[in-house]
């Protein structure tokens, strides 16, 4: 079976596969950006059923998605949840909030999912992400979502994908595929959309007053009262929110109703919107045995869990089928990303959309849950179209003449958008697209062949009251706004908000809430400031700017502003002697907290943020050290800046690679200072946490900017570039007789700094011995000639104990040339062991010269075959050696060996006595050469 | 100014009438003296990297007759 079979994935979805593969070789991290119910989980699900060793985390914003994504596996008959995805768990954004450092560290995983990327748009769950990726370098970041911006239309909004900014996904999206993509394709059909213009009676006020504001003599008032006046009347008449669902509901039909996140005591909570659904089943003729409610909210636990599956097996919460009643799960911030269940007819809007985000997620929702849309279009395709046409009439779906069998069935099993909260904007926007973008197709046709399943892009969109819509919009376009009108909103918004950086956006009827209906609030106010400026075609009056001044808008360019902020900063220290400010301290005299001030503590914390990425210009920090700003570094971050502008003081000062003391304690890296930091302390801990993988990629480089090597090698990228410099020695030289104190950086020329392969070389002997050395270095190391001892170091002694033996008793002594080599003890022969070489070495041991050691057994057994540990010149030379704080370890050794030798003159039972000690004992360290 | 160390032994999103992923606020329970202090404040770029078991100082500061009080986390590693 094809790999995409598995999972049968769309054309659009084994393309983004193929993409997110290619683009992660390069790569790290890679974002994708899919519509809701599109499928985007089975691109990740592909993914790790390719990388199934990889540990992966799957971040989600709510347990609902992985419940479902464990669903796809568990249904899907091709796939084991343990063979396939063995390294796969799930966490939901909310259970890393309360994680320390090391528990972030510990997560064990090769890979993150960021499902529903967006949310990283607030700051905690974005440096939740941004510190599991420090914690975890090489880790490799699949970010999707349907939408990249965060907070919309208000003063958060923030682009996660925008390419100006550096945000995690910023330049890393490899495919794009939206609402418009998945209809046109056809892998979501076009909704069914019944809604009707709500509140309209709030909107009707809100012109009514602002039409009171006018000369009532005016003719233009005359006309637009009486207007107002008739309209307020037919609202009260026209069919409401209850109407429409009473229209659209199926008796056996299943919806979710996608509830208003910000309840409101009688209004919009969840118990009082239950009632009234309730309320209105009743008016449907329907009794409490007719209908099954499921609740899932965030906080539910267990038991939400429990309505989520019911509602998915079409089962009450006792586990009884309930498949012929109709079904409506009320979900709170649950439903809205990432999950379906089977079968839907529809959803309810009865959230609050000032979000285009939500609404779309919604649709998505909607348009992706058809249930077993083939059963049904079966049974349909056997009704005649006659049929068909009087099923469309009973469910208020429009048709137009000319519309064929095929196009009738698709608009009856479409599933039904309820819309109660009046989102009509958006989903007008979205036809609007669908229409721009087949003509693009269709000019387009000969350079990109893409097949258009839809064959008339117009939605079956029905609204209730929307000539009384229009009406109040002609009302609204006549009521023009007033600058002083504009100003009240901007007043309301600035005492709500206490502050005027009111997003571009903006738009609102209360100066408050984003309202689409509402006025450009964040547009007036751009063109106020450009106005003062002198930029652009408006104008602005003396008085106009005061007053707006009076509600806090900064006219001022932002580095006008640091200077007041500086001057306001300079007044608190001038008053209270230090700069710790408090970080919600505000104040317009730089004594007093006035909550209309300047936010003055996040001022001094931006500053130390500046300082510590070194975006502070000099000026600024001259300035700043003037009034005693305390730039002491706090957080991790900070003193990490800290002690590498200290470093980097320090190398600037005594010169690159110039190692520094052990004890030098510094603050400015140039001068000692008790109070300091340890320098080497602070170098040395750099390397071990780069070791462990935990330094910033930002910080690697700035280290190595300045000259820091951090490269610690392991033991066997350490052995291989050995290695190669032994085998251009080899190459140069013909032999691998390293020199004992050469060291080289090129395997050819003496270096100081360089490698001893002397020693690397002997070392290699040990880990021969202890087999730590892999088959293949062994190989390696034997194709350059280098040559292992297959004895151990006492097999090695004994042996050429025995050589020495042999010696002795051929020539009567052990008086061994230095370079006298032999195979059989007395024969010289150049390929033989160095009897001459060792002999030496055991002498040297005996002295206490150097690193050899000899043991009272081995001087024992050379005093047995006559060994002479001192020549004559050595022995006058070392017994008329003053013994120094220098020297005074290695005559301890040689006295102890001296004695050792003295007393082998004596058997176990006879010991010197105290006076043959006293004399002869020193006369045996006084001897001259007795042998 | 009086200022305490304590050991945050909390972090939590505060959450009202929002949802968490549209909260803008951020809460913290840190053991001071054995007393557990709760703060909530609004996420910015300082206490967003405030974890659980990290050193804090808790700043209390009265300025012009308001009472404020700061978290700042102390770092020991270096």
């Amino acid at each position: 079976m094809d790999k995409y079979d598995v999972l049968n994935l769309y054309e659009h979805n084994a393309k983004a596969s193929n993409k997110i593969k290619e683009k992660l070789k390069e790569d790290d991290i890679v974002a994708l950006v899919h519509a809701t119910g599109t499928g985007k989980s089975y691109i990740i699900l592909n993914y790790l059923l390719e990388n199934k060793n990889q540990k992966t985390l799957y971040l989600v914003p709510a347990n609902s998605i992985s419940e479902h994504i464990e669903k796809i596996i568990e249904e899907n008959p091709y796939l084991d949840r343990k063979k396939d995805f063995p390294n796969l768990f799930f966490k939901t954004y909310q259970s890393l909030i309360n994680l320390s450092l090391e528990e972030i560290s510990a997560l064990d995983i090769d890979t993150l999912i960021v499902d529903e990327f967006h949310h990283l748009g607030a700051p905690i769950w974005g440096k939740i992400v941004e510190l599991i990726i420090q914690t975890h370098p090489g880790i490799k970041v699949i970010g999707m979502t349907a939408y990249t911006v965060r907070d919309r239309g208000t003063i958060y909004e923030r682009d996660m994908t925008n390419p100006d900014t550096d945000e995690l996904f910023s330049n890393q999206v490899i495919s794009r595929y939206d609402l418009c993509d998945a209809i046109i394709d056809g892998v979501l059909p076009k909704p069914i959309y019944k809604s009707t213009y709500a509140y309209l009676i709030e909107k009707e006020e809100y012109l009514e007053s602002k039409l009171e504001k006018k000369d009532h003599n005016s003719k233009e008032y005359q006309e637009l009262s009486k207007l107002l006046k008739d309209i307020k009347r037919r609202i009260h008449e026209a069919l409401s929110i209850k109407d429409v669902f009473k229209q659209n509901i199926k008796k056996d039909g299943k919806y979710i109703y996608f509830c208003p996140i910000q309840s409101e005591e009688k209004i919009n909570n969840i118990e009082d919107i239950i009632k009234e659904t309730k309320k209105w089943l009743y008016e449907m003729g329907l009794t409490d045995n007719d209908f099954e409610f499921y609740l899932s909210t965030s906080n539910m636990g267990k038991l939400g869990k429990l309505n989520r599956e019911s509602f998915y097996n079409d089962l009450d919460l006792k586990g009884n089928n309930v498949s012929n009643k109709l079904r409506i799960m009320f979900a709170k911030n649950q439903y809205n990303e990432g999950v379906h269940a089977p079968g839907l007819d529809g959803v309810i809007m009865g959230r609050t959309t000032k979000s285009d985000i939500v609404f779309f997620e919604h649709l998505g929702r909607a348009l992706s849950v058809r249930g077993d849309t083939k059963k049904e279009y079966d049974n349909l395709s056997l009704k005649s179209i006659e049929e068909l046409k009087k099923l469309c009439k009973n469910r208020n779906i429009s048709l137009k003449d000319n519309e064929e069998k095929e196009e009738i069935i698709e608009k009856l099993i479409a599933p039904v958008i309820i819309d109660l909260v009046g989102n009509i904007e958006f989903i007008k926007e979205l036809e609007n697209d669908l229409k721009n973008r087949i003509k693009e197709i269709t000019k387009n046709e000969a350079k990109e062949k893409r097949k258009i399943h839809i064959k008339d892009a117009s939605f079956d969109i029905e609204i209730l009251n929307e000539d009384l819509y229009e009406i109040l919009r002609y009302v609204k376009d006549r009521l023009t706004m007033d600058w002083i009108d504009y100003y009240e909103l901007a007043k309301k918004y600035y005492e709500h908000y206490n502050n005027l950086e009111i997003p571009q956006k903006f738009k609102t009827i209360d100066g408050i809430n984003y309202d689409e209906f509402g006025v450009k609030l964040g547009a007036w106010l751009d063109r106020q400031k450009q106005a003062y400026n002198g930029f652009g075609t408006h104008k602005i009056t003396e008085e106009q700017a005061s007053m707006l001044k009076l509600i806090g808008i900064d006219f001022d360019t932002a580095l006008d502003k640091w200077y007041k902020n500086y001057e306001l900063m300079k007044k608190y220290y001038e008053h209270y002697g230090n700069t710790n400010i408090p970080k919600r301290f505000k104040t317009l005299d730089g004594i007093n907290y006035d909550e209309k001030g300047v936010s003055l503590g996040l001022f001094k914390g931006y500053q130390k943020q500046a300082y510590r990425n070194q975006t502070l210009s000099k000026e600024k920090i001259d300035l700043l050290n003037e009034i005693g700003f305390d730039f002491t570094l706090v957080s991790e971050k900070e003193k990490w800046f800290n002690g590498y502008n200290i470093l980097k003081n320090y190398y600037e000062h005594y010169g690159k690679y110039t190692a520094i003391p052990n004890g030098f304690k510094t603050k400015d890296g140039i001068n000692y200072d008790e109070s300091g930091i340890s320098l080497l302390d602070w170098f040395n801990h750099q390397k071990r946490v780069y070791k462990k993988g935990k330094l910033t990629e930002e910080q690697v480089t700035l280290l190595k900017n300045i000259g820091v090597s951090l490269t610690t090698m392991t033991i066997k990228e350490r052995w291989q570039r050995n290695y190669e410099l032994a085998k251009k020695y080899y190459e140069h030289y013909g032999n691998v007789n390293f020199p004992k104190r050469f060291k080289t950086l090129d395997g050819i020329n003496y270096d100081k700094d360089g490698v001893n392969l002397n020693s690397w070389v002997g070392n290699m002997q040990v880990s021969y011995k202890i087999g730590t050395l892999s088959e293949e270095q062994i190989n390696m190391a034997k194709k350059i000639g280098i040559k292992f001892n297959e004895y151990t170091v006492d097999e090695i002694w004994n042996k050429n104990y025995e050589l020495a033996k042999e010696y002795y008793k051929y020539h009567g002594n052990l008086k061994v040339p230095q370079k006298f080599k032999t195979k059989n003890g007395y024969i010289y022969d150049e390929e033989g062991t160095d009897l001459g070489t060792w002999i030496a070495t055991q002498r040297k041991g005996y002295k206490g010269q150097g690193q050899a050691k000899i043991s009272t057994e081995r001087i024992n057994l050379l005093n047995q075959i006559g060994m002479v540990w001192f020549n004559e010149k050595t022995d006058d030379k070392l017994q008329n050696e003053p013994i120094t704080k220098q020297n005074n370890k290695r005559k301890k050794q040689e006295i102890l060996n001296r004695v050792i030798t003295y007393l082998e003159l004596y058997d176990d039972y006879d010991l010197p006595s105290e006076e043959d000690i006293n004399s002869k004992f020193i006369d045996e360290l006084n001897h001259k050469n007795k042998l | 100014m009086e200022s305490k160390k304590g050991i945050v032994t909390e972090v939590y999103i505060p959450v009202e009438e929002q949802d968490i992923y549209s909260s803008n606020k951020i809460g913290f329970k840190i053991k001071v003296d054995n007393e557990i202090i709760t703060l909530e404040e609004t996420q910015d770029d300082f206490n967003i990297g405030i974890l659980k078991n990290d050193e804090v100082s808790i700043i209390k500061q009265t300025i012009g007759g308001q009472e404020f009080i700061d978290i700042e986390k102390v770092d020991n590693n270096g």
